[in-house]
């Protein structure tokens, strides 16, 4: 089975089969990445038909095959922060997300939640709740197992940022976990 | 070390990223630190919570397409599929009858006329087989060739009106292929033409926000050097 690199390097010898192997490997990732960033699957339907078809488009020109990875998940972030920007969504913010979070305490309490099998969807909705750039780097390590270094590369910062990013991420989820009580019913689950 | 250098390396800590001397020394500051503790301790924990959100699975494969160009052999395989039947046997059944109507209208055109005698059968072309005269009169002959002439021709008539009825259907079957291969055409058409004005669409956005972020940076420069 041909790596990625190889896939790259055919794909410009002329080879669009390469190209749909690419996409076979790749889509299932960038739609989940795309899916919790917006924790909407038509919108990550989008996103990855995006991501693809600009991938298509400039294959060409990525100097180094060896950092395809890092280039396909850049372009879906990218498009990711264009959507928010397009569709006018609002950016969370630590306050907007403790309205949010105080608004659904109100509404229904953790535990029905929880009776109502919806964890995953409070756990992204608690994803959802905080900042984008920290939501990113989360997702990326989180989910997609990418290294810091790696996730560096794909948002063109430092490593250090890329960590302390993630460490507040991780706070700030820490915080929603607590509002919603998830903490207390996951540990009492188990 | 600062607070700011712990969280950092708590982070390479908790993913597995220190290895080493580096691992060991951090292990050794965590030990005597009880906050920095209980903030790995918390940490993990949320991170224990986010590996229970649920996978989600794209609903379709995407794949490049190409554009189907059909040319007079896609149409006709496209018609033979409608107008022929598939089984082995329907397909058998179908060309005996064609060969049968084929031989009824040759022999129509060309005048067989099949007559038969005590001693054998005659078939002749165009003109009636000589009748021998055995027992039966003239008249007697006469009538019976013009009852099987008549026969003959009502039979005739019959089978090219049954071969007109299914020439007809068999045009109307390949008239509704040939006006869904336009249909086809027409519907490939119409779907590059939307793929080309969504692509268009895309790239005018991007220029568009290029140029937005182009102008905000010389705003930005501007501003900057006055």
């Amino acid at each position: 089975m041909m790596d990625d690199n190889q896939l790259v390097k055919s794909f410009r010898s002329g080879d669009q089969q390469a190209f749909n192997a690419l996409v076979i490997r790749w889509q299932p990732r960038i739609h989940r990445f795309a899916y919790r960033f917006f924790a909407d699957s038509d919108d990550a339907s989008e996103i990855t038909q995006k991501t693809f078809i600009k991938a298509y488009q400039n294959l060409g020109s990525l100097e180094n095959e060896a950092k395809f990875s890092s280039w396909l998940y850049r372009i879906a972030n990218n498009l990711c922060l264009d959507e928010l920007k397009r569709s006018g969504r609002r950016k969370s913010s630590p306050l907007e997300a403790w309205m949010q979070s105080s608004e659904m305490a109100a509404e229904m309490s953790p535990a029905q939640e929880l009776e109502h099998a919806e964890l995953g969807a409070m756990l992204q909705k608690a994803l959802l709740a905080i900042p984008d750039e920290q939501r990113t780097v989360v997702l990326l390590k989180e989910y997609e197992g990418l290294t810091f270094r790696e996730i560096a590369e794909v948002l063109e910062v430092s490593e250090n940022t890329v960590k302390s990013r993630m460490y507040y991420g991780l706070k700030a989820l820490r915080k929603v976990f607590k509002k919603w009580k998830i903490d207390t019913e996951v540990k009492y689950d188990d | 070390m600062t607070k700011d250098e712990a969280r950092i390396l708590m982070m390479d800590y908790i993913y597995g990223e220190l290895k080493g001397e580096a691992k060991a020394d951090f292990e050794k500051v965590l030990e005597n630190d009880p906050e920095l503790q209980e903030d790995l301790r918390e940490l993990q924990n949320t991170r224990s919570v986010l590996k229970q959100v649920p996978l989600e699975e794209p609903s379709h494969r995407l794949m490049i397409v190409k554009s189907e160009k059909t040319g007079f052999s896609g149409w006709w395989n496209d018609a033979s599929k409608v107008l022929l039947p598939k089984s082995g046997f329907a397909r058998t059944v179908m060309a005996t009858a064609a060969v049968f109507m084929l031989t009824l209208m040759m022999a129509s055109v060309l005048k067989v006329q099949i007559t038969t005698a005590e001693h054998g059968m005659a078939i002749t072309f165009g003109a009636s087989a000589p009748v021998v005269q055995q027992g039966i009169n003239e008249e007697t002959v006469i009538a019976l060739m013009n009852l099987i002439r008549e026969e003959n021709a009502l039979l005739a008539a019959s089978l090219i009106e049954e071969s007109r009825e299914k020439q007809e259907e068999q045009l109307e079957e390949v008239m509704t292929a040939f006006a869904q291969y336009f249909e086809q055409q027409r519907e490939n058409d119409l779907r590059l033409i939307g793929r080309g004005l969504a692509q268009l669409e895309e790239e005018t956005w991007f220029r568009h926000i290029q140029t937005s972020e182009a102008l905000g940076e010389l705003i930005y420069a501007i501003n900057q050097q006055y």
